[in-house]
Parts: structure tokens; C-alpha cells; sequence
């Protein structure tokens, strides 16, 4: 011990546990205002763009992200009654461009059109195609109607 | 958001919190109006995560998760939670620490952030919808087939047919509860109540620390948690990882909180939060057992009859979901042979992917990007305060060690390609690790910081000497 310390000192020396814990805290707050910044500016650009994004138009942003034609949903929505149910098919007219985006297809249009409940193709009593040929008996189904979107997209009823 | 939707999400939140402090009434934990306010996060949070697993069970028994059954539901859990109060007495008051001067700024400048930075999230979180892969093609389209459909069935359009059907259904079962109160289908509504469900989840960690850890610590404390952008990202999304990350993670709290005070209110305030993760995805179960695991460690096992039933309630309450989709022959889309563990040959020729995993992993885990440093800061906190509190240090260890051993073991086992697998979910999958540290940090700066044993004085006499005012 060094003699040149008072004794009385001795208590209040910082511990090397709290010398190292004074660290770790200047680190941990250290971090927190290095992420304040962003974090707030994070938060505003996300609530401007929510903000100026027609309520209609908000779930169907993400289909968009994967450059999907997200149109083809509000068209399927006007013509699939709510109780019905649909289920959604691809084709080799779709010439997706990202990976992922042929998952993405039936993914994202579901909740957009609630109440209208997904099931496979079996089931469905409508199909939306999203690049699939309906018209050349590639599916082995049989269609009451067909409501075209744009090359390649569609909305199909199931005859049954 | 409708003004209806907003009435609704109100209506739900107030039952919650009917619910919540009915449970700590019962408890003792609530027995004054200003513990009341205290305790309203901590009220309406648990509130949500009972009736949450109540109307689980609900569903799984047949019913449709009508309004009037989830008000039924919701009035049970009420008297049920305040029976107790003839039998159990008041909790011992403590009183909240305080601070003056410069802590006293440091904890209002830690609460301004937290306060403005939620308000701020308010803004954002009443006009988005969530985006995230996992919500929009099973999570939310789950909670529309119970509303639509009036509850859980099998066969074409039902939750069968969507991915994951096996997982439990405590977050889809939250989301129909919102559906009902607001009478409609608008997915715009729910991050609000998500957004409400985080606020109360903040200040009832804030509520089960007041007591133990100062304001200059706490307050900055939980900053740390709201500005963590992937904590951030969790609000709204509606991913089943949003409801396990802060049930797990306030369940760890509380028992950690229990290591020192030993009050067994603490630990029902845990096995509820706990066994409401059991009912959020797969891993829920293992995340609570872990918990309890590793409270026995810390205690090596000498409260054992606390902890039994600790232990026991995730698992006997998930038992009816695991009865349910074994009797309606439910096929995971996604299962995680989690038998091949016990075959060592398996595993010696999936010793790649074990690798992988060992080294991509972790990387998420302490990724400052998205949850700052609260992982590394707690692992070291954890070894500073090994002399003074080996319990709290073994547990922290414990949880943040043995949940990425699990992550990894996942991984090592599944069949899904790995690099694509760890990719997409490993940001997701650790941030119950990651939140639950975030939360036990104002707990372990406040062990940390306190005088330790080598900075006192020798003997009484000097402690005496110091302790008298100046001349």
C-alpha cells in the first residue's frame, strides 16, 4: 500500500470494478447518443412517408419493394366476393426481377385482401394469376369467367 | 386508423389492465392508488400476456374468440387474479430511490429520451402498416382466419395451410382480440396497440426496478432499450419475435430481480410472463425453461419448491396446443428436428453448418447497428460483479450463453440451407437474447457501481470515523 495515501482516502478510492464499470457505461451511453440522431430521423422520414401513403396503398408498399405489379390485388379485390376464397398461381409470363419475388406474390397480397382467405388451388374457388397461362388448359381447370388485368396478370373464377 | 379502431384499441387495453391489476392485487403487489400508478405498465402488460394465453386455451377448446367471450374470459381472469388478496398480504413497502443534483439530471434527461422518443414512435406507428415477410404471410393472415372463421379449424383456407401452423397461437389470438374490439379487419390499426403493449412493457420494467437500481441508472437505462433500432423495428411488426422478445425478456427481469429480494410475488409475476412465451412461437418454451434453468443455478436449487412450479406452468399450459395439433395431425412447415441433436452421427456430418453458424451468429447477436451494445456491455458487467453477486452473474451469463447455444443448435440441426437461413432469421431469432440483456443492464450497472467490499474502509472504527460529519 502506498504510505503517502491517507487512510481516510482509502474509502473513497474508486475500485478497479468500478473504474471498469464507469468505462462500460461511458461505452453503453456512448453508443446510445451515437444512435439518438439516426433514430429519431429514422422515425420521422418512416411516419412522413407512411403519412403521405394513401391507407389503401400501405400494404401493398412492400409488394412493390420486391417490384411486383401490385395493382393486379386491387383489381382481384373488386372482383372476389369477401367470403370467398382464392388461391394465387405464377407462370412464366410473370418475369420477376428480384429473387424471393415469386414467393412474394401470394405473401403479400393477403392481407390487402381480408377477408377473402387463401387456400391452395384445389380448394379456391377464384384464381389470381400472376404470369400463369389460364387460357391454354395448362392447369387442368376449368374457368367460368376470366377478368383480365394487363399481359399476364388476371383474375380467374374456378368453375366447379 | 378510424376513430372506431382507436376506441377499440383503448376498449381492449383497458380489459388488460382490469385483468393485470386484479393479478397484483391478488398478489399484494398493488394495494395503494400510488402503487397502482406505479405498477399500471407492469398492470396492463401482464394483463395482456394472461388474457393473451386464456384466450389461446379458448381457441384451442373450440371457442370462436367472440367479444363477449373474450369480456367473459377477461372477468374470470379477474376474479381468479384478485382471490388471492384475503390470503396474501401487502407487499413490503419500499420506497422508490431518489436522486439530487447531477444524477438527478442524468435520470431526467434518460426519461425525457425515453418519453419523446415513444411520442415520436406514436407518430409513425399510427399510420404504418407492418412490412415484414413473416407477418404478411402467416402471422397476421392466422389472426384473420380466427376472426373470420370464428376460431382455429383445419382443412382448405384455415391456418392449416399456412406456413408455420404448428407454432402456437398467442400473437395471432392477440391480434383477433384488437380485430374484435375494433369490429373490422384493418391491419392500420394494430401497430398502435403494439406501440401501447411496448410503452407498458417499458415502464413496468421501469416499476419492478424503482426500488433497486437508481434513477440516474435506470432511466438512462431504458433510453438504451427504446433507442436500440432493432427493438424499434420489432414494434408494429407483428412478428411472433415481438411478443417473445418482451415476455421472455420482462420474465428474465423479474427473475433476476427475484434473485434479490427473494419475494415470491416476483416469481408469479415471472411464470406468467413466461408461460405466455411458451404460447408465442416453438422456442417460447425453450426461452422460459432457461429462465427457470438458470434461476435454479444462481440459487444452486435451494428454493426448489418456488421454482418447481416455476418450471412446471410453460410447460403444463402449452401441453393442450401440442394435444391439439398432434390430434388434427398439424404438419410443420417448418420443423426443427430437434431429435437429431441425440444422434451424434448426424451431427458429425452436419459439422459445417455448426461452424457456420459459430461464426455468423454472433455477429448478430453484438451487432451495435442493431441492438447498440447491450449484449457485450452485460457479459462484461456480468464478470465485474462475479465477486459481490455470483448469482445474478451466473444467470446473466447463463441466459445470454446457453440462448445462443440454442440459436446455434437450431442451425446445426435443420435442414434448410444455412447461409440463406441464418440470413433471414438470425436477426429476428436473437433479439429475445438481445432484449433481455438490454434489460438486465440498469440491474447490473447498478450491482457494478455500488462500493465494493475492497473500496471500504478496514474496520468498524474507520467506517465510524468516515460516517461522522466534519469538524
Amino acid at each position: 500500500m502506498d504510505a503517502s495515501v491517507p487512510r481516510e482516502a482509502l474509502g473513497k478510492r474508486i475500485s478497479v470494478t468500478q473504474g471498469l464499470t464507469a468505462l462500460l457505461a461511458a461505452a453503453a451511453v456512448g453508443a446510445g447518443l451515437w444512435a439518438l440522431p439516426g433514430r429519431f430521423g429514422t422515425v420521422n422520414r418512416e411516419a412522413k412517408f407512411w403519412g403521405g401513403t394513401p391507407v389503401h396503398l400501405r400494404l401493398l408498399q412492400e409488394a412493390a419493394g420486391f417490384e411486383l405489379r401490385a395493382g393486379i390485388y386491387p383489381f382481384a379485390a373488386q372482383i372476389i366476393p369477401p367470403t370467398a376464397t382464392y388461391a394465387v398461381i405464377t407462370g412464366p409470363q410473370a418475369h420477376f426481377k428480384r429473387a424471393n419475388a415469386a414467393d412474394a406474390v401470394a405473401g403479400f397480397g393477403q392481407l390487402y385482401l381480408l377477408p377473402r382467405m387463401p387456400t391452395d388451388l384445389a380448394h379456391a374457388q377464384y384464381v389470381i394469376s400472376y404470369g400463369a397461362l389460364l387460357r391454354y388448359g395448362g392447369l387442368d381447370i376449368h374457368f367460368s369467367h376470366i377478368w383480365n388485368f394487363k399481359p399476364g396478370l388476371a383474375v380467374a373464377e374456378i368453375a366447379r | 386508423m378510424t376513430p372506431r379502431d382507436v376506441a377499440g384499441i383503448l376498449a381492449s387495453d383497458a380489459v388488460f389492465l382490469v385483468v393485470g391489476y386484479a393479478l397484483l392485487f391478488g398478489l399484494g403487489l398493488v394495494r395503494s392508488w400510488v402503487r397502482a400508478l406505479r405498477f399500471v405498465g407492469l398492470a396492463l402488460f401482464a394483463g395482456w400476456a394472461v388474457v393473451g394465453v386464456l384466450a389461446s386455451l379458448l381457441l384451442v377448446a373450440g371457442g370462436s374468440l367472440a367479444l363477449w367471450e373474450v369480456l367473459a374470459l377477461a372477468a374470470a381472469a379477474t376474479l381468479a387474479g384478485a382471490a388471492p388478496a384475503r390470503r396474501v398480504p401487502a407487499a413490503r413497502p419500499v420506497p422508490v430511490l431518489r436522486e439530487r443534483g447531477l444524477p438527478l439530471a442524468a435520470a431526467v434527461v434518460g426519461a425525457a429520451v425515453v418519453v419523446v422518443y415513444l411520442l415520436d414512435l406514436l407518430r409513425q406507428t399510427t399510420k404504418e402498416v407492418t412490412t415484414a415477410w413473416d407477418a404478411n404471410s402467416f402471422w397476421l393472415p392466422k389472426a384473420a382466419a380466427i376472426v373470420v372463421q370464428n376460431g382455429i379449424h383445419t382443412g382448405p383456407a384455415t391456418i392449416e395451410g399456412m406456413f408455420n401452423p404448428d407454432y402456437p397461437i398467442f400473437a395471432p389470438a392477440q391480434e383477433a382480440i384488437s380485430w374484435r374490439f375494433t369490429g373490422n379487419l384493418h391491419v392500420e390499426a394494430l401497430p398502435t396497440q403494439h406501440w401501447i403493449v411496448a410503452v407498458a412493457f417499458l415502464a413496468a420494467a421501469a416499476a419492478l426496478l424503482a426500488d433497486r437500481v437508481r434513477p440516474a441508472i435506470l432511466w438512462p437505462g431504458l433510453a438504451l432499450v427504446v433507442l436500440m433500432p432493432a427493438f424499434e423495428g420489432l414494434i408494429g411488426s407483428s412478428l411472433g419475435d415481438e411478443p417473445l422478445a418482451m415476455l421472455l425478456g420482462l420474465g428474465a427481469l423479474a427473475g433476476g430481480v427475484w434473485l434479490g429480494s427473494r419475494d415470491p410475488r416476483l416469481l408469479v409475476v415471472c411464470g406468467v410472463l413466461l408461460t405466455a412465451a411458451a404460447w408465442t412461437k416453438v422456442e417460447g418454451l425453450w426461452g422460459a425453461l432457461l429462465v427457470v434453468v438458470m434461476l435454479a443455478v444462481a440459487t444452486r436449487l435451494r428454493p426448489w419448491r418456488v421454482l418447481l412450479p416455476l418450471l412446471l406452468a410453460p410447460i403444463v399450459f402449452i401441453v393442450p396446443w401440442r394435444v391439439w395439433t398432434r390430434d388434427h395431425h398439424i404438419v410443420s412447415s417448418g420443423a426443427v428436428p430437434y431429435a437429431n441433436l441425440a444422434h451424434p452421427s448426424l451431427l458429425w456430418a452436419a459439422r459445417g453448418r455448426l461452424w457456420t453458424a459459430l461464426a455468423d451468429t454472433p455477429g448478430y447477436l453484438v451487432d451495435p447497428g442493431a441492438w447498440l451494445l447491450a449484449v457485450p456491455v452485460a457479459v462484461l458487467l456480468a464478470v465485474l460483479i462475479f465477486r459481490v453477486r455470483a448469482d445474478l452473474a451466473v444467470y446473466t451469463w447463463g441466459l445470454v450463453v446457453l440462448a445462443f447455444l440454442g440459436n446455434v443448435a437450431v442451425y446445426w440441426v435443420s435442414a434448410a440451407p444455412i447461409q440463406n437461413y441464418i440470413e433471414t432469421s438470425a436477426p429476428r431469432v436473437v433479439s429475445s437474447n438481445a432484449v433481455t440483456c438490454a434489460l438486465l443492464l440498469p440491474l447490473l450497472f447498478s450491482v457494478a457501481a455500488a462500493p465494493s467490499p475492497e473500496a471500504q474502509p478496514a474496520t468498524p472504527g474507520e467506517r465510524r470515523r468516515q460516517a461522522a460529519p466534519a469538524r
